[in-house]
Formats: C-alpha cells, structure tokens, sequence
C-alpha cells in the first residue's frame, strides 16, 4: 500500500491511533528528508506505539542528537527507558526537559513518579503537589501523592489522596488496591473489604474482553452450528457492552451475511472499518458481500484492499479468486488459487474460524 | 505494516475461542531419542561457545552425567501447555542421604512424533556431584503424562519421601517403595487431580503431623479445542493468553494419616477458584505458629492462604497486599519464593511475572500485612525485559543475607516478530542483596560462563551438588536440557549447613522454622518442600556465616500442633550437622 509522503498526514494518523498509515507516511517523508528531526520525532512516536521500543530509542536519540532541545523526544526517550528498566536514564531525560521548561506539568508529573519509584518520597510529593497545584483534578498526580505520603508512613494523607485520585478515575486500580490495604491495616476490615469488592468490579470494567469472553465463545459456537440468530444476540452483547470493539461488528456483520440480510451486514461491516480502517477481515468481508451482490468490480478492489494491509491471509484471495473466475480472468483465479492454497498450507490454524469455510470458490 | 501486538492485540486477534469448560474440581542421557534441537541450533543448551569459564558458576551439568533434556512436544500448532514446562525436584530418593534428582518431563501433543515416549528422569547422586540415571529401575519415568511439576514428602510416614507430580491430565503419587524403587500409588491415594495442575506442595497445614497436599491448577485448555491467537499470517501465530481459558480451581488435599488423602478444599475454606495458578510456597508468614500458602497465579490476583490454625483457612492476598503489582494490577504470577530477606525474622514474599511486568517483592511489616518493595528494592526495573519462572532466595556467597536467583526465559518462541526488544531466550540473572534492604542485578561476567548464556528457563533450585557446603543451582529449560550451574565458592567465607530430623510422621521437620545467630546477625530458615516455579528445593538448611567463624545460637520452632522450641549447640562451622528433636534445650 503506497502512502504520501506526509508529516502532517502521518501525525493525523497518529493522533486517530492509525499507526499503520502514520508510520507509511512518515516513512516515505523520511525517505525524501532523511534525517529531518521532526520526521524522527514522528516515527519514533510510532515505534514506542508499536512496540519497537530499541528503534523508538535509536530515533529518538537521533534527534536528540541533532537537537538536543527537542523536549518532545527527551519525553519520548524517557517513556522508552522506563518501558524498558532504565529509570535513572529516564530522569536524566526529564530532567533536560525540565531545566529548559520548568513549568511543563507532564514531565513534572513524570519526575515525581519516577522519584517515588526510587524511594525519594519527598521530591515526589513536591512535584506531584506542583502538578495538583495546577490541575487539582489530575487522578494520576493525586495517585502518586498517596504514594509518596505512603512511603512516608502518612497513612492518613495518602488515603486521601487516593480517595482523590478515586473521585477523579473510578476504575484506578492502583488508588484502590492502597485504600483497601491502608483500610486492612488500620483493621477496618468491613471498609477494606467493600474496597476489594469495588476493585473486582472495576477491574470488571477495565478487562472488557474478559467480561465479553463469555458471549464471545456463545456466538461463536452458535455461529460454527448456524444457528445465526443465537449467535448474533451473542455478538449484539458484546456490542453493547464494547461498541468499540471492530472485532464484534466484524463477527456481527459475518452473521448477517450467513442470514442474507446484505444491508445489516454491511451497516456492520462499515462500522467495524471505522473503528479499524485497516481491518483486514472486515475488508475480505466485504468484499465477500459486494461479490454476493454481483458488484465484481467494486467487489475485487474491496478484496484487494484486504491483500494489500495483510496479504498473507488466505481467505481474501480465495474470495479474490472467484470473483476473478466470475469475470473471465482465468489467469488471475488461478494465481489467487495457488496464493491461497499455499497460504492455506504454511499456516498453522487461522484467525478466521468464523468465515466459513469451503472447498469451492465463492 | 503494524507490529503492534501487546496483550489486546492478541487476544483481539483470537478469532475463536475455544468451547469454554463448566467449571472443574478434583474428586477423589539424552532421553528421550528423537527430542527435536533446540530453535536457535546448536545443542540448544544456552551455552555460549567459547565462553570463558570464570566468575561465581560454572557449567558443570555434563560433568555431574545430566543429560536430561525437557520435550514440549512443539509442531507449531501453539498449544498453550507446550511453553510452560517443567520443573525439577531434588530429595533424597533412594535414603542414601545424598540429595538425588528428579526432572519432570512434558512429552507428546497432538501431531508431535517421537521414537519412544518422552519419559521425566530420577538421576541417583553419586557423590562428588556426579549423578547417574536410575529412572527405569525407580519406575518413576511417567512415560506420555505432559507432566509440569513435582513435590516430594513422606506422606506415609514410614521414612521415605514420596513423589507427587502434576500434569496436564491426571496427576500421579508415587509411593517410595524404601529401595529406591517407587510404585504409583495414585488412584489408592485419591490425589490424582485430572485438572491441569501446575506446582504442588506438601505441608502439615493442619498441624496434625502429617503432610497435606495443595494443588495449584491454571486453567481449562483443552487439546482439543486449540484457540488461535497472535497474528493472522503463517509464522506469526502465538500461544495465547491466559485470557482466554477459565481459570480451574486450586485442590486441597488433607491426609488421613496413612498416606491417603481426601479431597478438602471446601471443608478448609478454600474455595476461591478465580486463580490461575502456577507457583506455590508454604510457610509461617504470620509467625503464628501453623503453615500458611502463597500462590502466584497468572494474570489474576495472587493468594495469600491464612492459615486460622484449625485447618482452615482464609484468603488475604489482596487486604494482606501480595495480591497485585504495586499499581494494583494482577500481574502474570510464575514462580515464587518466601524468606526472610532483611533478617528480621519474618518471612517475605518474591513473585515472578511476564516481561513487561516487573518480578514483586513483598517485604513483611508483620501482623499479616506486607509492604511493596519491588522499585525500591532495586528488584522491579531490571526484571521489566524478562519473563520470569523459577526464583529463589539463597546464600551462594555465604555473606549472612539472601540473594534472588530467576530463570528467564519467554513463552512466545517467535516474540521477535512482535517486539524489537524482548527476546524469546533470557539471562539468568543474580540480584546481590546489598544488606540495605535493596539488590544490585550481578553483572553477567561475575557471574561466570553461564551467565553470558540465554535461555528458556523454566524450573530452578538451589541445591549443594557436590555437598561442598555452598549452593549450586539446577536450572530446567522448556524444550532443552537442563543446566547445573556449579558454585565455584564461597570466597573462604564461612557456612554451616543443617539436616533436620523430627518426629515421626514428619521426620524431615516441613514446617520447622530455625533461627541462627551469629555476630549479631539473626537469620531465619524454613523446612519446606515446593517453592519457585513447578520445583522443590533441596531440604538440607543452609546458612551463611561471613567471616565468623562462630555460632551464638541456633532454634528450632518444630512443626505441628504441639511445635515447640529447642536451643542447640553448633559444635563446628563449614559442614553439615544433624539436628535431631528432642535433643536439645527446651527454650521456653
């Protein structure tokens, strides 16, 4: 898939957390303006989003290399460190960033936090009460707060900086897990076990996919049985409870195609491609439908748009190679054939257990 | 393209899920040929050729004729069992008094072929640190059991330790026969847990002398009904994630006192079933007399079993805060050790968990309750690379505090593909208790040959070898051999080593807690079976002296209901003594 050689293109990107495109823009960019440190800055954003932490690094300090100033990439870099265990090397980069911008909040916050991982108690509370002195509501300062206040033995403090920290994020797992232990050692056994119980229930809340598992593996047998309408309640559930899920629409979109209903399926389908637009199998899907409904044309560029984000998928180019057969190109079905047998061959198992599965070509 | 993968991306990527099982509960040499090599070639020992020998261990595995190398039954189809094994145990097998060892094979999946079936191995220690295989005449081999883990004590109270051992499927009691030969006593026993189980352990957890039995099962996967995860292209496809499977309840068995047992998780109280467990330690963390038990379980909060001295027990591991990381998160629980690392006199908890995770340390402020030490204590950042399995806290360099061993090692063979940073084999790694409640990461060139090695490290003890008074290390790799790591010394400083005998039924004293004094310095022991990761270590007590040369006194607090306390006399240092109860002073 060619991208346009674009840094504003490839931010937009990455601030829609379309990392694929921001990384294809900002790459072919760099490939014209090798070295340009704003490009850096930008794929390095990408590798640390796309865990490439060791090219994140290696870019990051490129720049810093050529713009030692860059607060953005001593931000970057620090994030890359902690990520990987160097917290004192971290420092040293916040610290950079701090010296030329005293004020900027985010690398106070960052400080103070890595300041109460190394035990320094009182320099993080002076930094998480910096930060709260400017946003009283920022959970994660509170947060740290409690945590400095913890270490010092102020037990009473830190409970209300977690209870903060609480007021500002309800599901923060870390303010909870403390109050409850503050309240277990205090004996307040009642008041820590109604705390353990919020936490179950806002982890509950956190591990969405956990929650959905249930109706997940319902559907999903249903689906493998046909009964289609047991299995779109099920993914109707999941949709629910996790509108945001591509998956589920795409599941949900799958199920309506195996009961006919082409425009549901493509209301969901569509939904699943704004939610992921590089999604693969919704794409396939897609097209699938387009070529149920004899829209050969649209229905191949649809299952080539599929190839080109993942081409090492068998399903599309089997889909591919009908509509192909459909059209009279006896060359490309065959092509598309033999991609998708050996594809078929090479992978051990596949993703895509929920499309049906047959011998003949669509 | 994307490599964004990270935990959701993968369990996103499942596109199917397996048919989730109704909840369980428990009722009632080269071997072998044909192991395929190792991923990365060579003899996929984790040796680096040409290596210098030099530092604080040294390779000696082929050496002491250990030739034992794990079978993960891999073809590629990503079944979740075929990552995690195994683990090791050494006991004294045969009642020669020389620790022997046993190493837990996993063996054949589905599609996997072999010449004959991958068996687990029971090396006889020769003495002098050289081991001879004596699995066929011991009839311990278990040939196709995907077997993980193993715990070793004489439930029978006649003398012998017997041999418990876990497995994907039926768990299996191997009577010791008294010769050294075993008979699998299983089904008469009523232990044979079918669930997945991963570490076990023996305990006289309600105070009546005998050895009770804790089981710890992960989760419910079926061979048969094997999920994909990871991405969708051909070489891209991961094990999954715990996730994605049920967690299987934990199984309690108390021993009626003739060596069988009877199923009494819900009559202890032990009823909490959302662990997916993995690794377990028994011990006195509340200094009240009865045996308590940690848990780490993966991904989902870890226990903390109370013991309420009646034999039942209460779990406490999020109230107590060893439950979750120090951001309050359930972490990947693997191996686990409990000790006393800063001489205090109570006993702390360490955890092992995945890359991207740190390993938590727990100190113990006393009255149930323990604090989170794992940045401060040097121990949190340098774990963030590596997946952690087997861990302990020993004394290799006899300075007086406990240091932290892991084994590393990653679970997904093709990790690369999905992170530039995290490898598939891992360091081994040494934290250096510095005495100031903190742990320097010892640098690999101290540590010797083996250290500048990778591996995929599962199981790991300690265990004094060549019984010359300093700690050596056995390590188990997942799909390659097992490594003994020889202890080139403790650098003239000054140990004393300890052999319990109690009474009868529990002669090997589990349970007893001894407490030496020496220049001011009071360290704590514990007698116990399983610890760190599917793995027992040896039952010999080891302590460190320094350079005194003197010990003002030793303790025993013996185990069971009517424990009671003895002062002894160590007549001499630099060697191993017997400590026999009811021989020495009654401390009052």
């Amino acid at each position: 898939m060619a991208f346009e050689p674009s840094l504003p293109r490839g931010l937009a990107a990455l601030r829609r957390a379309d990392l694929v495109a921001a990384e294809g823009h900002i790459t072919a960019a760099l490939a014209r303006q090798p070295g340009d440190p704003a490009l850096l800055e930008a794929i390095g954003a990408v590798y640390a989003k796309t865990d490439r932490p060791g090219r994140a690094e290696a870019a990051f300090r490129e720049v810093l290399s050529r713009r030692p100033d860059a607060p953005g990439s001593h931000l970057g870099l620090a994030a890359v460190l902690i990520e990987t265990g160097r917290l004192e090397e971290a420092a040293t980069q916040i610290e950079a960033v701090l010296r030329a911008d005293p004020g900027n909040l985010p690398a106070t916050l960052k400080m103070a936090f890595l300041e109460v991982r190394a035990g320094r108690a009182a320099t993080a509370e002076a930094g998480a009460r910096r930060v709260l002195a400017a946003q009283p509501g920022n959970a994660e300062a509170q947060y740290v707060l409690g945590l400095a206040l913890q270490q010092r033995g102020e037990n009473v403090p830190a409970e209300t900086a977690f209870r903060a920290a609480l007021a500002a994020s309800p599901d923060h797992l870390g303010a909870l897990s403390h109050l409850l232990m503050l309240a277990a050692r205090a004996g307040q056994h009642a008041e820590a076990s109604r705390l353990q119980a919020d936490y179950h229930a806002a982890l509950r809340r956190v591990r969405v996919e956990e929650r959905v598992r249930g109706y997940r593996v319902a559907g999903i047998e249903a689906f493998n049985k046909g009964d289609y309408r047991a299995a779109l309640e099920a993914f109707e559930a999941i949709a629910r409870e996790d509108p945001r899920d591509p998956q589920v629409h795409l599941h949900i979109g799958s199920t309506y195609l195996a009961l006919g209903d082409q425009t549901a399926a493509r209301r969901a389908l569509e939904t699943s491609l704004e939610l992921d637009p590089r999604g693969d199998r919704a794409l396939a899907e897609l097209g699938r439908l387009l070529a149920l409904e004899n829209r050969l044309e649209e229905a191949e560029a649809m299952l080539r748009r599929s190839i080109a984000v993942n081409p090492e998928v068998p399903e599309p180019h089997y889909y591919l190679a009908g509509v192909l057969m459909a059209r009279g190109d006896g060359a490309g079905f065959r092509d598309e054939m033999a991609l998708s047998e050996d594809l078929r061959r090479r992978s051990a198992g596949s993703a895509l257990e929920i499309m049906p599965r047959t011998d003949e070509p669509p | 393209m994307s490599a964004t993968i990270g935990f959701d991306r993968l369990l996103r990527l499942a596109g199917a899920i397996g048919v989730a099982g109704a909840l369980l509960a428990c009722g009632g040499n080269e071997r072998p040929a044909g192991a395929p090599p190792g991923p990365s070639g060579g003899d996929g020992s984790g040796r680096t050729a040409g290596a210098e020998e030099a530092g604080w261990f040294e390779d000696a595995t082929a050496a002491a004729g250990i030739h034992f190398r794990h079978v993960s039954g891999a073809t590629g189809r990503k079944y979740m069992p075929e990552t995690l094994g195994s683990g090791v145990c050494v006991f004294d097998a045969d009642g020669d008094g020389l620790q022997d060892i046993y190493f837990v094979q996993s063996g054949r999946l589905p599609g996997f072929s072999a010449d004959r079936p991958p068996e687990s191995a029971l090396y006889r220690n020769l003495g002098g640190g050289r081991f001879q295989d004596i699995t066929a005449s011991a009839g311990v081999g278990g040939p196709d059991r995907y077997a993980f883990g193993c715990t070793a004590g004489d439930v029978d109270g006649d003398g012998d330790r017997d041999l418990y051992v876990t497995a994907h499927g039926a768990n299996v009691l191997y009577r010791n026969n008294g010769n050294g030969t075993f008979t699998d006593v299983t089904a008469a026993a009523g232990v044979g847990c079918p669930l997945w189980s991963a570490s076990a352990g023996f305990a006289d957890a309600d105070g009546d002398g005998d050895l009770d039995l804790y089981v710890a099962n992960y989760v419910d996967f079926d061979l048969a009904d094997n999920l994909y995860c990871g991405e969708n292209r051909p070489g891209w496809r991961t094990v999954c994630h715990p996730r994605n499977f049920d967690a299987l309840p934990d199984t309690f068995y108390r021993n009626r006192g003739d060596g069988t047992f009877e199923d009494a998780t819900s009559a202890a109280g032990m009823t909490e079933s959302s662990g997916k467990g993995l690794g377990v330690v028994w011990g006195d963390v509340d200094g009240d007399g009865d045996e308590d038990l940690y848990v780490a379980n993966d991904d989902t909060p870890n226990f903390l079993w109370r013991n309420r001295g009646d034999g039942t027990f209460e779990e406490i591991g999020m109230q107590a805060g060893v439950a979750l990381s120090e951001d309050g998160v359930p972490q990947a629980g693997m191996g686990t050790d409990m000790a006393d690392f800063d001489n205090d006199g109570k006993l702390d908890l360490f955890v092992t968990n995945l890359s991207e995770e740190t390993n938590d340390l727990y100190r113990n402020l006393g009255d149930g309750q323990f604090a989170g030490q794992t940045y401060t204590s040097g121990l949190g950042a340098p774990s963030l690379l590596d997946l952690g399995f087997g861990t302990f806290f020993f004394d290799p360099d006899a300075d007086g505090d406990l240091d932290v061993f892991v084994a590393n090692g990653h679970i997904i063979d093709n990790i690369a593909l999905y992170n530039d940073t995290i490898t598939f084999e891992q360091p081994l790694k040494i934290y250096v208790n510095t005495g100031d409640g903190r742990f320097r990461t010892l640098p690999p060139a101290d540590g010797g040959g083996p250290f500048a090695g990778r591996y995929v490290a599962r199981g790991a003890v300690p265990f004094d070898a060549d019984d010359d008074g300093d700690l050596d290390v056995l390590v188990t790799q997942n799909d390659r051999p097992a490594i003994l790591l020889r202890n080139r010394g403790t650098g003239g400083r000054h140990w004393v080593g300890l052999t319990l005998d109690g009474a009868a039924p529990n002669r090997d004293a589990i349970g007893a807690v001894v407490t030496l004094e020496s220049g001011g310095v009071r360290q704590m022991r514990v007698a116990r079976t399983a610890s760190s990761y599917l793995s027992q270590g040896e039952r010999r007590i080891s302590f460190g002296l320094g350079d005194r040369t003197v010990v003002d006194s030793l303790v025993v607090r013996w185990p069971g209901r009517r424990g009671f306390r003895e002062e002894f006399s160590v007549p001499a240092i630099d060697r191993y003594l017997a400590v026999r109860q009811g021989e020495g002073r009654r401390d009052r």
